[in-house]
């Protein structure tokens, strides 16, 4: 399989805190990384840097073989890039409809194939019935299916969810493992910050751990749960009441 | 090279009543992320009350200034109250038109009240001006200066040493943090802004004896606040008093040397240039 | 009844398509504009005259500040340069002003392109792009005012003339017809646009711009198309302006007022919406000319009571008449389904 994503000693400096630190990642295509670690760990930071929302202190980023270290976000989102934010971003007054276009966009001008392309994402992430609400008035659930739609509308290779089941209950977070399935299944690469362990660890081929902005363990979700500085830095107490 | 000195001179005088009425606007928009587009109307609000002291009371504008701070403290208290509280956490651009909608009602009340005709206020004994060899020095800007760099360290002390101004700067850096802490932020938002009106007025005070008073007197002022309190940096004290004092000084040699009629251009131009380069000016952090 | 009448006149998701009452209203407004030289005094024309071309300013706003969300507080600068630049050239070098117009409008955009660059480049948002706007137009005043080649602070005004050549249109109705046609084109092409990628990107990027950057939108890009085509078109507002009232000067042309006069009908009426600042204008020229005429003796108290208007829109309806329209229709809906 081809490698769709090479960061190389990607490093994030903001005035004299580093908050990703030297950090090598290679991601396959159609692959679901996991990505985790404590509170600051520098995950967020992270996918800011590679996506291009703050461009890297140091370190490069390929991505389909193309160096976009210096490209900016939107550019990467026609290159293939598209992500979910922590704190939901809705276009809060446009209909649900109209925020999935918006991405649609991405690789289609004309406003019917946009609408048509909208309509079968909002199918997919099963929201039909809210088609035409206000995005401002959804449930936060509604809003996390919503941008997730919204991102694949643009038609990504990877896509980067950044906690996504925060805050969901515990249907909503089934229902939401199912749809990561789904879109991994659609051929979509998948890069994912989530503090939901079981969830994560069910979805994971591999999973990757930053602490301190450092990359300090790489590997299956079993040999992740095994390795001793990742159970003292990170799991700990909270894998073990996730797992029972 | 005289002309030289007479322009700085001119120019510190003049650029530390600028730098109290921009004080007020880094203050209120400090504390409360407001830009407030009526602070050229409340420094001519400033001057007519200033007037009016003067010639019912017969006091001068220096005996008058306690009473003029007291009433604009109650001028703004009450516009923040009344106008600006219900509005708080809405979109920006409402507080900025709010802001401009009481402009042109206070700037068309004084002229329905007082009329467009000029107004002046004398001071017996303040009319000559100091010589120092060739040079001069008027006299009400300089008591002018003597007055802001008092009322600059009262303010000083006031957000420093005292419980209010911790409980002001408290609420400028996180305000629901503040209302966890038990302050009452609705209430240190209307001291707040009664304050840096009280900076708007007092600045329209000790401009009476050297300027004509009329309805639209204090909106040249106005744009020129609002590039000095950006200049120095939006929310910084110290930063508005040191780039009143600049721009004063590079408009009065800018007028020196282009033309006064130019001067108004290099003001703005360098207040462009702060936007681009650092919008958190002079004084701010790191953009 | 007449809940769901204005329901289905302040509709704006009716996937774009303008609902049957809409057509209805704007059918009658229309007819009642063409017609009102039939039935209203010359003198009067002017009110409808006022209301045509404070929509048109407005609509201009809207599109960079009510659509894409960047607040200027500075449209008095291209409106400006259009009346100016038809002006100049027409009283000193003879250029017929509908060359002109079209000059004007080059000249504001490119000065658009300036404003905007550094702007965006540099990512001024929010209040400090609103100053930045006001400041440039302020230096566009300085430079009128002081310059002897642009006539400086004595303005320049044009001599009167009864030719549709010279971009005068004969009489009042001539530009009563003229205004109505410039406000129907730019409101025809605000709601079309609304329903094109790029009027969804603008929208877009006023709602969330880290979220448009995020799906691929060129937001500098955007945003500078916003508020090159907002000054172009209000650069022909001010061509109309100068041949209409046949003098300008620095004060008139670049003054704050004439800035706040591109917002205000757009607030009152409601900010992002195709038909916002008809409905503003429609509602504020009137108040204005009968304050006008009832406080005549008190001068000053028309605008007072203007300024009065917009601090009590803001505060009671900060999303304009359409957005308390609407809220108070949904309100009436629940209160009825819950009976």
């Amino acid at each position: 399989m081809a490698t769709l994503l090479k960061a190389r000693n990607v490093t994030k400096k903001f005035a004299g805190l580093t908050a990703v630190d030297s950090v090598n990642l290679d991601i396959e295509e159609g692959e679901i990384v996991g990505l985790i670690g404590p509170n600051g760990a520098g995950k967020t930071t992270f996918f800011n840097s590679i996506t291009g929302f703050y461009p890297a202190t140091f370190g490069s980023v390929e991505f389909d073989n193309h160096d976009i270290t210096k490209r900016s976000t939107f550019q990467n989102c026609k290159a293939g890039m598209a992500r979910t934010f922590q704190i939901v971003q809705p276009f809060g007054q446009l209909t649900s409809l109209e925020n999935v276009m918006v991405g649609a966009f991405n690789r289609e001008s004309s406003y019917s194939a946009a609408e048509k392309i909208a309509r079968e994402m909002i199918q997919f992430v099963g929201m039909e019935d809210k088609m035409n609400s206000i995005v401002a008035d959804l449930t936060i659930g509604d809003q996390r299916k919503l941008e997730m739609a919204r991102a694949l509308a643009t038609k990504p290779k990877l896509l980067l969810l950044d906690e996504v089941m925060a805050g969901l209950t515990p249907t909503e977070i089934e229902e939401c493992v199912e749809l990561v399935l789904k879109i991994r299944n659609s051929g979509v690469t998948i890069l994912m910050i989530e503090h939901i362990m079981a969830a994560l660890m069910k979805l994971s081929d591999r999973v990757v751990v930053l602490d301190h902005g450092k990359l300090i363990a790489e590997g299956t979700p079993q040999d992740i749960t095994k390795n001793e500085r990742v159970i003292e830095s990170y799991l700990g107490s909270a894998y073990k009441k996730d797992i029972k | 090279m005289n002309a030289f000195f007479q322009a700085s001179i001119d120019g510190i005088l003049m650029g530390g009543v600028y730098a109290l009425a921009a004080l007020g606007i880094s203050l209120i928009f400090g504390v409360m992320r407001i830009t407030n587009f009526a602070h050229g109307a409340l420094i001519t609000v400033g001057m007519y009350v200033t007037f009016e002291l003067c010639i019912l009371i017969g006091i001068t504008p220096y005996i008058a200034l306690p009473i003029v701070m007291i009433i604009m403290f109650i001028i703004g208290f009450l516009i923040q109250k009344i106008f600006l509280n219900p509005l708080m956490g809405v979109a920006g651009y409402n507080q900025l038109l709010l802001t401009q909608g009481l402009a042109i009602v206070i700037e068309n009340l004084i002229l329905v009240i007082f009329s467009a005709n000029y107004k002046s206020v004398t001071i017996p004994g303040f009319d000559s001006a100091i010589s120092l060899g060739a040079l001069t020095i008027n006299k009400p800007k300089l008591v002018a200066f003597i007055f802001v760099a008092a009322i600059s360290i009262g303010i000083y002390i006031l957000l420093e040493k005292t419980d209010l101004g911790r409980a002001i700067r408290a609420t400028s850096v996180q305000p629901e943090g503040a209302t966890l802490m038990g302050i009452e932020v609705p209430k240190i938002n209307q001291i707040a802004f009664g304050l840096g009106i009280i900076c708007a007025g007092v600045a329209g005070a000790l401009l009476t004896p050297t300027q004509y008073i009329y309805p639209t007197s204090g909106n040249s002022y106005s744009l020129k606040c609002f590039v000095i309190a950006v200049f120095g940096g939006l929310g910084n004290i110290w930063g508005a008093i040191v780039a009143g004092l600049i721009i004063g000084v590079v408009e009065s040699f800018s007028s020196l040397y282009m033309g006064g009629s130019w001067s108004e251009l290099v003001v703005y131009l360098i207040f462009i240039m702060t936007l681009i380069i650092k919008p958190t000016g002079l004084l701010g952090k790191k953009g | 009844m007449i809940s769901d009448f204005l329901k289905r006149a302040t509709n704006s998701t009716n996937n774009g398509r303008l609902t049957v009452q809409q057509i209805v209203i704007i059918c009658v407004l229309s007819l009642a504009v063409l017609l009102s030289p039939l039935y209203v005094s010359n003198y009067r024309l002017n009110l409808i005259i006022a209301i045509l071309t404070s929509a048109y300013f407005a609509q201009c706003w809207n599109l960079m500040s009510g659509y894409t969300g960047q607040f200027s507080f500075g449209h008095a600068a291209f409106y400006g340069l259009g009346a100016y630049t038809s002006s100049i050239l027409f009283v000193d070098l003879g250029i017929n002003p509908w060359i002109g117009l079209v000059l004007g409008m080059i000249v504001a955009g490119l000065v658009a392109a300036g404003i905007g660059y550094l702007s965006f480049h540099y990512n001024l948002k929010g209040d400090y792009f609103a100053l930045a706007t006001m400041a440039f137009c302020e230096i566009l005043r300085v430079l009128f005012k002081n310059t002897k080649a642009l006539h400086a602070s004595s303005g320049v005004s044009i001599p009167y003339s009864k030719s549709i050549a010279l971009m005068q249109f004969g009489s009042k109705q001539g530009f009563l017809y003229a205004a109505f046609v410039m406000l129907a084109a730019i409101t025809f092409a605000l709601y079309k646009i609304r329903r094109t990628k790029m009027g969804l990107y603008f929208v877009a990027i006023r709602e969330n711009e880290d979220a448009a950057r995020a799906l691929g939108i060129n937001a500098f890009k955007y945003k500078m198309i916003a508020l090159i085509a907002s000054a172009m078109l209000s650069a022909i507002g001010g061509s109309f302006y100068a041949q209409y009232y046949l003098y300008i000067d620095p004060t008139i042309a670049f003054s704050n007022t004439v800035s706040v006069s591109a917002i205000t009908p757009c607030i009152i009426g409601g900010a992002g919406t195709v038909f916002g600042p008809i409905i503003g204008a429609m509602i504020l020229e009137p108040i204005s000319e009968i304050t006008n005429a009832a406080l005549s003796n008190y001068i000053g108290m028309n605008m007072v009571v203007y300024g009065l208007i917009l601090v009590i829109v803001i505060m009671v309806m900060p999303k304009g008449v359409i957005g308390l329209t609407k809220e108070l229709v949904n309100k009436y809906d629940k209160k009825k389904a819950e009976e």
